[in-house]
């Protein structure tokens, strides 16, 4: 009996989400606490097939976390829509606002009913500021990641 | 990629650049002002219980980041809130009865001492008359209540009021617990071009009502200790309350501390029946703002606050008209939000339009 209460004391859809949260590679390293924390304080938006994220040439304000569905990632080359990256739950995109506020590079758009975790630059700055331990954890995260890309961009460019 | 692909590529592209709503929007904010104007009494409460809401809501947010689900938490701090009360209940209410009945009792006398003291700087210039209305303002307790009251009046008082403490912890409730379901229908109706500022603009607010609420409880304890300290130095009496009474009216930016210097200077007068020791008193609370407003809230408030004197004059000024002393209170971090609001929005234009040079392709994507 009381253990039931106890469970029923406790929100499953959360668990559920923190689930995807963790498998997040900018946040892996944290501890349980803070990615709920990070699941309560930041805003969710849910996008409809097909829908826009943002656009190509937007200020870029914020990270998007993929909690479920799929987005795509394209860009206009010569006036065609080039579908340069496809990412599925787990995932997140429009780092690069994190660290400046330039216009993106590309464009989000929603491949089916998808449900995205917002951070915002500033939340983002509040977060690192507030505990060394998280700061660099997940500072090393992304440098990790825009080492990747680089190092990517390195091997696809042609022989000089 | 196909023509039809590329069609709903662009019809999505012109679907996201399109231009806001305005005339929706001025509408709609025109018919809010007009409802605002008319029902100022209830959207008052809703203030206030939205600042209850969200001093409460960081208590809420901590309990759920241990995975408890939001209702279950806004029910502990209910029941954690209705235990404080009754405590406080018991053991204070006895307390404040006795004050008051001492208060009341000493009244006729205190008015008498009053009295004296005035009676000592009649015949100055424009001194008579305000005697008489400070001494009228003076009278017993009961005549003053029965002279500005009418049963009708007074019941009618004590229903608004207890309409009011049903409403509000009402509201209060379902602020906190739906507060995210609200928020995220109303982040679901912004069209995608403008989530990020709104999401921009949600955070900010957060973070300068978070840090002026912070800095103001920080400002009005200080002043408050201030007060007291000096009041109890220059021996006036009652310097706690006095100091409690300087401590809440500084909420209110210029009028608050002119009103408590005030009071102040008239129970010192009172006391002492000489110009000397109120000019000590005045001094006092010329200090007081001085150290206010150059050393305690640059570090409390000043951060949050960034508004230039006139427009905060003006602000607390329309503040009082619209919604009274609620409204003096609340105009600045009211306009503070609306300015910040105003630049996250006038932010996002300056890239407008602006395209970047050509990417190479890559699997591995940042944008």
């Amino acid at each position: 009996m009381l253990m039931k209460l106890f469970n029923w004391a406790f929100d499953k859809e959360k668990e559920r989400k923190l689930s995807v949260l963790k498998k997040v590679r900018l946040f892996s390293g944290l501890q349980r606490k803070l990615l709920m924390k990070l699941l309560v304080d930041l805003v969710e938006k849910e996008y409809q097939p097909g829908e826009l994220i943002f656009s190509e040439g937007d200020t870029g304000k914020a990270l998007y976390i993929i909690l479920c569905g799929s987005v795509a990632i394209s860009k206009n080359c010569n006036g065609t829509g080039e579908v340069l990256s496809e990412l599925s739950s787990g995932s997140y995109f429009g780092e690069l606002a994190l660290i400046d506020q330039l216009p993106r590079f590309a464009s989000a758009s929603a491949l089916e009913k998808t449900n995205v975790l917002i951070m915002y630059k500033s939340y983002f700055d509040d977060l690192i500021r507030v505990n060394t331990a998280i700061s660099s954890r997940v500072l090393l995260n992304l440098v990790e990641s825009l080492t990747a890309y680089v190092r990517q961009n390195l091997d696809n460019s042609p022989d000089e | 990629m196909n023509e039809l692909e590329k069609d709903r590529l662009n019809e999505m592209e012109r679907l996201h650049h399109r231009m806001p709503r305005w005339v929706p929007g001025l509408l709609i904010a025109g018919i809010f002002i007009v409802l605002a104007y008319y029902t100022a009494g209830l959207l008052m409460l809703l203030l206030i219980s939205g600042l209850i809401a969200y001093l409460l809501s960081s208590i809420i947010s901590r309990l759920e980041y241990y995975g408890i689900k939001r209702s279950v938490a806004v029910a502990a701090v209910y029941l954690a809130a209705a235990f404080f009360f009754i405590c406080a209940d018991l053991l204070f209410v006895p307390f404040l009865q006795q004050e008051t009945i001492n208060l009341t009792e000493k009244l006729p006398e205190i008015s008498r001492q009053a009295e004296d003291a005035f009676s000592r700087v009649r015949g100055y210039p424009f001194a008579e008359e305000l005697i008489e209305k400070l001494l009228s303002a003076m009278e017993s307790p009961a005549q003053a209540l029965s002279k500005s009251l009418n049963l009708a009046e007074l019941f009618s008082q004590a229903a608004s009021a207890a309409f009011a403490l049903v409403l509000v912890p009402f509201f209060v409730f379902f602020i906190l617990k739906d507060w995210p379901a609200i928020l995220k229908t109303v982040i679901g109706w912004v069209p995608a071009a403008y989530v990020e500022t709104t999401v921009a603009a949600l955070f900010e607010i957060n973070i300068l009502t978070g840090n002026y609420l912070r800095g103001l409880a920080i400002d009005c304890i200080t002043v408050g200790g201030m007060a007291s300290l000096g009041l109890w130095l220059v021996g006036v009496s009652y310097p706690v309350t006095l100091g409690i009474i300087s401590g809440a009216a500084n909420v209110i930016p210029y009028i608050g501390p002119v009103t408590a210097c005030v009071i102040s200077c008239f129970i010192a007068f009172i006391q002492f029946k000489s110009p000397g020791v109120v000019l000590n008193v005045a001094l006092l609370y010329v200090m007081i703002k001085l150290l206010d407003d150059f050393i305690v809230q640059p570090l409390t408030i000043g951060r949050s606050v960034r508004l230039h004197p006139m427009l905060l004059v003006i602000s607390i000024i329309a503040g009082q008209k619209l919604f009274g002393i609620m409204g003096m209170v609340l105009a600045v971090p009211a306009v503070t939000i609306l300015q910040k609001v105003f630049m996250i929005f006038m932010e996002g234009r300056k890239f407008s339009g602006v395209r970047p040079g050509n990417v190479k392709r890559s699997q591995r994507i940042i944008v």
